[in-house]
């Protein structure tokens, strides 16, 4: 076992994970909530990293990451380092990529809690604010957990993206699933089936896990 | 004690236009109530005198406080206006127990006032032995009072409403009706009350907003309202029972003469002589006679033939055919003093003031 | 100036080394560490394309080893790196392979093995961006076996998978570098023949020490093992052929 590719796999999925909870459940209560027209806008461009290839998200990332770039060379002027071919460049990738897998469980969760519930909460003097956390969320959290966990799942299987813009550097951006790649390349294939039978135990362990806690609750609505 | 002033327009999206209007005044606690058929828009109002709607004109006042005002774009968010907000399916919030929902506003008092406040309304609905228990545990009753106490814990400078009463079961209706009734005395708050049940609107309000497909029809006290509707639309919502299409054939001394069917009918002058008009009678205005006796003040007897015979608990409906279709609501005791069934010729005994002409369209 | 400095005694060089080199390298690193046991390397093995693609976009590694000089001196060209970096450190050679369950009698039909009936697809590394690729197709053009190949050609993205491709038996044939069919792991489980030296362009080998190196003087210790003599001895195990300075 690479224990420098699991701790930066479990980095990377630990940290895209808690990205995508503090951008993405604002954004996806946005979505639940406005009736603004922009909406539908919003809800596609959320979607897209689900239809696009691999290969075109890691094309744009790699070039809006290198230093000839305007992202890229900001942020090299900012840190001295790339963004490139670093863990913050995977990391930047991974949070788009997983987008979709965390906003619109978290949009579906947020939208099935009752409006009315919400404005009672308000007519009783309770903040926007303070309904969020205090109905809101408690009713949603089996959805909000479903999210969490697709998105930390599938940050782990995450290949092509993070192959493209990360560059395979051991213990930087060499992740478990480009250690498999790597191993059948190198014809160790009992290193590979290895590998690999971990990460295919942990996605079924923590899907089987979730779809457990999460169907124990009666219904909402 | 503060009025609530309200005139505005609320335009939705989808086309309706609802228009509200509501006056309550400042000089003593009263119930208004905001009545007409379902779908005519008084919901809205009432969410709109919350603040969970926004209108597009007019504004909202209560007392010295502007609350909306779509000239200066002011707006107050619900949380701000004090308002106890009743919604017709409760709303408990489902992840909590009875206690907690009840004391839910209270978060920004400190733990002990909180219990000691919530407590005492525990007891004062009755719901101590519930405390503990999850809302869907509880029966419909229980649950109103529930949502009864969460509101008032709030100590809200106005409370709405909406169709209290409405999803709950016939019999358990009109008993909590009566309590409703002196709850809302009791509490020296101004209320305003949605409601489609003519019989709820009687028995609660002290004025009466009338709403129609989104425009206020009429508004008054009461008795002003329902029993002298301002149109025919009107009307057929506060439930005169019988409303029939007549023409003015004569007029004399301030009184009309309708033809009706077969039938005429004296009722207070309304209209022109030759124009069409409502004749709008309810069923309590309808006395029933066997035979004709020696002068009456009333200036209509009709002869007419028992249609049917329905029994409504402690009275009984009479449907009679005198020329127009006409019911009278009599009680059962009379009713078998009188052997009405089908078929039996009487005499239908009304005051001309009772007649209620509407001019037509 | 470099990003990532390692503090002085803990040593890192980075490299970024051709697919080809992927067996023959470690013996080097592994004699590389009996010397300097304190400093770590970490290679990592691609195209050279890609790789040189990568350096020009900025990726960390101190040290490059290409499978051809034309992407190594590119970045001199781009002044990622110095021209007296420059170095050749070996000439590589490709192969016909077979399984050893093929049939094919390689001794006998030599390069028509590739187009031979019973072959359906035939592995190389891909052109775009493979040195080894390059060369495995200028050899079937100057051979005339190139339009009958072409579309049963199955492209790895560097010349190590178009060995695993065909190791696996998913192609039936491949035209791989000499140094992996060498290689322990693919030795004894085939058997192949020399593609005639005048069939294609010789893949000189080159290299470059990148100036964006954390630990230079690491890096160009490392170089200077792999052109030593006994660096070079290691690589001629694989079928590296020194070169002639």
């Amino acid at each position: 076992m690479d224990w420098p590719a699991v701790w930066v796999t479990l980095k990377l999925a630990a940290l895209t994970t808690l990205v995508l909870t503090v951008v993405g459940l604002p954004l996806a209560w946005w979505l639940a909530t406005t009736r603004m027209r922009a909406r539908a806008l919003v809800e596609a461009v959320v979607a897209l990293p689900l239809v696009l290839p691999p290969t075109v998200l890691g094309f744009y990332l790699l070039l809006a990451a290198s230093p000839r770039f305007a992202p890229g060379s900001a942020y090299q002027q900012l840190t001295g380092a790339t963004l490139a071919f670093s863990f913050e460049g995977i990391l930047l990738a991974s949070v788009i990529c997983n987008l979709p897998f965390a906003v619109r469980p978290f949009a579906a969760a947020l939208g099935s809690v009752d409006p009315r519930l919400i404005e009672a909460s308000w007519c009783l003097g309770v903040s926007r604010l303070q309904t969020f956390w205090r109905v809101v969320l408690p009713l949603a959290w089996p959805g909000v957990l479903t999210g969490l966990v697709l998105t930390f799942a599938h940050t782990v299987g995450e290949f092509g993206v993070v192959l493209m813009v990360g560059g395979n550097i051991p213990g930087v951006t060499r992740t478990l699933a480009l250690t498999i790649y790597d191993d059948v390349q190198a014809l160790d294939y009992a290193r590979a089936n290895r590998t690999a039978l971990v990460l295919l135990v942990f996605a079924a362990v923590s899907l089987a896990l979730t779809y457990t806690v999460t169907q124990r609750r009666p219904g909402r609505r | 004690m503060s009025d609530v002033v309200a005139e505005f327009e609320l335009s939705f999206a989808s086309g309706p236009t609802i228009e509200g209007r509501v006056r309550q005044p400042s000089d003593r606690a009263s119930v208004t109530v905001l009545f007409g058929p379902s779908g005519g828009g008084k919901s809205t109002v009432l969410r709109t005198l919350a603040g969970l709607e926004r209108p597009q004109r007019g504004t909202i006042r209560f007392g010295d406080e502007t609350w909306f005002d779509a000239a200066t774009r002011t707006f107050v968010r619900p949380q701000q206006r004090g308002v106890g907000m009743l919604f017709q399916s409760y709303f408990l919030f489902p992840h909590l127990n009875v206690e907690q929902n009840v004391a839910f506003g209270l978060s920004k008092l400190p733990r002990d006032e909180r219990a000691r406040r919530a407590a005492a309304m525990l007891e004062r609905f009755d719901l101590e032995g519930l405390a503990a228990r999850r809302v869907d545990e509880i029966s419909g009753g229980q649950q109103q009072r529930v949502a009864l106490a969460r509101v008032l814990v709030m100590q809200p400078r106005l409370l709405l409403l909406d169709e209290p009463l409405t999803s709950l079961d016939q019999p358990l209706r009109e008993k909590l009706r009566g309590e409703l009734r002196e709850l809302l005395r009791s509490l020296g708050v101004p209320v305003v009350l949605v409601t489609h049940d003519r019989t709820e609107a009687i028995a609660l309000a002290d004025r009466v907003v009338v709403l129609v497909d989104g425009r206020v029809r009429q508004f008054g006290d009461v008795q002003q309202v329902f029993a002298q509707p301002a149109d025919e639309v009107v009307a057929r919502y506060v439930g005169v029972e019988a409303i029939e299409e007549g023409r003015v054939v004569e007029t004399r001394d301030g009184l009309a003469a309708v033809e009706v069917g077969s039938a005429h009918i004296w009722g207070l002058a309304q209209g022109e002589l030759g124009s069409r008009v409502f004749v709008c009678i309810r069923a309590e205005d309808v006395v029933l006679e066997r035979g004709a006796t020696g002068g009456s003040s009333a200036r209509n007897h009709l002869p007419a033939q028992v249609v049917s015979v329905v029994p409504e608990g402690a009275l009984v409906r009479v449907l009679l055919d005198c020329g127009f279709r006409l019911t009278a609501l009599v009680t059962r005791t009379s009713s078998e003093e009188l052997r009405l069934a089908p078929g039996e010729a009487i005499t239908a005994v009304i005051k001309a003031p009772a007649v209620h002409l509407v001019p037509r369209g | 100036m470099s990003a990532k400095s390692e503090p002085a005694g803990n040593s890192l060089v980075r490299v970024a080394a051709a697919a080809d080199l992927r067996f023959a390298l470690e013996e080097v690193i592994a004699e590389f560490k009996k010397a300097e046991p304190d400093t770590k390397i970490e290679a990592t093995y691609g195209s050279s394309g890609n790789l040189s693609t990568q350096l020009a976009n900025g990726a960390p590694f101190d040290i490059f080893f290409s499978a051809d000089r034309a992407y190594a001196h590119r970045l001199v060209e781009q002044q990622l790196a110095d021209a007296d970096s420059e170095f050749v450190y070996g000439i590589g050679q490709i192969v016909v392979w077979v399984p050893n369950s093929s049939p094919l009698d390689l001794e006998k039909v030599c390069i028509g093995a590739v187009v031979d009936m019973a072959v359906r697809k035939v592995a190389i590394a891909n052109p775009e961006h493979a040195p080894y690729g390059r060369a495995a197709e200028a050899a079937f053009r100057s051979l005339g076996v190139y339009d009958q190949v072409r579309d049963r050609l199955v492209l790895g993205e560097n010349v190590a998978q178009a060995a695993q491709f065909v190791e696996s038996g998913a192609a039936d044939v491949g035209v791989i570098a000499l140094s992996l069919a060498m290689a322990p792991t693919m030795r004894d489980k085939g058997r192949y023949w020399h593609v005639p030296l005048d069939a294609y362009p010789r893949l000189e080998q080159a290299g470059v020490v990148l100036k964006a190196a954390g630990d230079a003087d690491a890096a160009r210790r490392f170089r200077a093992l792999v052109i030593s003599p006994r660096g070079q001895e290691l690589l001629a195990r694989y079928g590296f052929i020194r070169p002639e300075k």
